[in-house]
């Protein structure tokens, strides 16, 4: 699963840990993905900063349901429109693998307040922990009842 | 109160032996020195530099060079944003001077990206990424790939092509003293050339470069001066591929470009001369389109029928852009408002745009 924050204000996503939009300082709540989506980009670099060593490739993902991150290929270098899936791996780095299969089913989907009319989050419920680094870690996000932040 | 450009000084860019306070001195003194005769000394100083420590293993720039230049008594900062850093602290230098803080304000900005290999300094310019991108082994030419192959395709652009964007700002470069390439390159070489980031090859990527740039701002007492008419910055979120993608480009430069046009009184199509951040030769188009030089995927096409041209319609990087001078990270900023203030004085020699 990989989770986003999202901007209950100006509806961008993203997946740096934050605890308000970087765009508008708006309020923040988590999306969930499954990691399925389709390479839109894609490129090897020849001077990899360290640990890393060349080839080194990197892509940009679309994914399913909306937002874009950027994984590391665990394979050659993918062509854009390539589908498969993206997952979390050690220190939270996010892999790239060609037609995996994440799970379609059973696979929880958005829980943006916004979208499914349940409750608001505030800037400050989410701490600094909101997007890549949230799973696993941190409790749960603390949704308060109450008119949408803006 | 208008902002006036007394004087400027450019050190020659490319692998310089000099320290990096050197050669801040050297483009400061040149400033200093070829200002009109009724000029005195600076009243306040600021230093740019993106990664002097990193780079240059160097910290508190701004006294360093403050006491090369004679000015330790002045007070003095270090401004920092980026590759815009050069840009960055011209507009700290013109607001200090608007403000009536400081009459006369020296702005000098600088790197020295070639002590270090090349590794290094890859590294160290990938710390200005979101951590999200570091973590991944993400590099500037790495991002710029990737933003290049997302314009591309959006709009259906051959990369073969914008080849042509090198071979133009090399063809300026080559009459540029200052520039580090100074030769003249062919399409087939730069896209012959080795891949650095895919799509990008080497002749697509400016070069690590050392060098220092000087501009002295003051109060203007005379309408012959070339004055500061408007200034716009903006940051952008700094997860590159969180950013919308309609249109591909870089809103900073959008909500920039839309400040500056707005403080000027002016428009774009008032503009007769343009030096634009060509790091890598597709930004070039990109920033074509978001200063609204060209609407959406249509810079590419634009420049290849020669309206950027030095004899164009809107000349662009008539120096030879970054592309062919090198690009010191700190000072690109401030070279390219260096280049643009001899063009708008008829000084800037063979580099002279709007010739026949
Ligand atoms: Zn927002």
């Amino acid at each position: 699963m990989i989770v986003l924050g999202s901007c209950l204000k100006c509806d961008l996503r993203f997946v740096e840990a934050a605890a308000v939009c970087p765009e508008c300082g708006g309020a923040l709540t988590r999306e969930e993905r499954t990691g399925r989506g389709q390479v839109i980009a894609a490129t090897e670099i020849s001077v990899p900063p360290a640990p890393w060593t060349a080839p080194h490739r990197l892509v940009v993902v679309e994914l399913e349901g909306g937002g874009r991150v950027l994984a590391v290929p665990s394979g050659p270098l993918p062509g854009p429109g390539e589908k498969g899936a993206v997952e979390r791996g050690p220190q939270e780095r996010l892999t790239w693998t060609a037609g995996a299969g994440a799970p379609t089913r059973g696979a929880r989907a958005s829980r943006c307040p916004r979208r499914n009319g349940a409750a608001t989050v505030r800037c400050g419920d989410l701490g600094p922990t909101l997007g890549a680094s949230f799973e696993g870690g941190p409790p749960p996000l603390l949704l308060r009842s109450g008119p949408r932040a803006s | 109160m208008t902002v006036a450009i007394l004087s400027t000084g450019l050190t020659p860019f490319g692998k310089r032996p000099e320290r990096l306070e050197d050669l801040l001195a050297e483009a400061g003194r040149q400033a200093i020195e070829s200002g009109p005769s009724s000029s005195s000394a600076p009243d306040a100083l600021v230093v740019g530099s993106m990664s002097a420590g990193s780079l240059a293993g160097v910290e508190s720039l701004a006294p360093r060079v403050a006491d090369r230049l004679g000015l330790s008594r002045v007070p003095a900062w270090r401004a920092e944003t980026a590759s815009a850093t050069g840009a960055g602290a011209f507009q700290l230098g013109a607001h200090l001077v608007a403000s009536q803080a400081f009459e006369r304000v020296l702005v000098v900005a600088g790197e020295k990206m070639t002590a270090t290999s090349t590794v290094e300094t890859t590294t160290v310019l990938s710390r200005s990424l979101s951590p999200q991108e570091v973590l991944h082994g993400a590099t500037m030419p790495a991002m710029a790939a990737l933003v290049s192959q997302l314009y591309l395709s959006r709009y259906g652009l051959p990369i073969e092509e914008v080849a042509e964007v090198t071979v133009r700002n090399r063809a300026c470069s080559a009459h540029n003293p200052r520039a580090q390439l100074t030769s003249l390159v062919t399409k087939e070489e730069v896209n012959r050339s080795r891949m650095v980031a895919s799509p990008l090859r080497l002749l697509h990527v400016s070069a690590i470069s050392d060098g220092a740039g000087a501009v002295m701002l003051s109060r203007s007492h005379d309408p012959a001066e070339v004055t500061v008419r408007g200034l716009g910055q903006s940051t952008e979120v700094l997860e590159v591929v969180a950013r919308p993608l309609e249109p591909v480009g870089f809103r900073a430069t959008r909500r920039a470009a839309r400040l500056a046009y707005d403080q000027a009184a002016i428009g774009r199509k008032e503009v007769q001369v343009a030096e634009v951040h060509d790091a890598f030769a597709p930004f070039q188009l990109i920033d074509l389109e978001d200063l609204g030089f060209c609407g959406p995927g249509e810079a590419l096409r634009w420049t290849l029928e020669g309206r950027g041209d030095p004899n164009g319609v809107l000349p662009v990087n008539p120096s030879g852009g970054l592309l062919g001078r090198g690009h010191p990270v700190g000072v690109s900023g401030l070279a390219q408002i260096i280049e643009v203030h001899r063009q708008l004085l008829g000084e800037a020699g063979a580099m002279q745009a709007g010739r026949p």
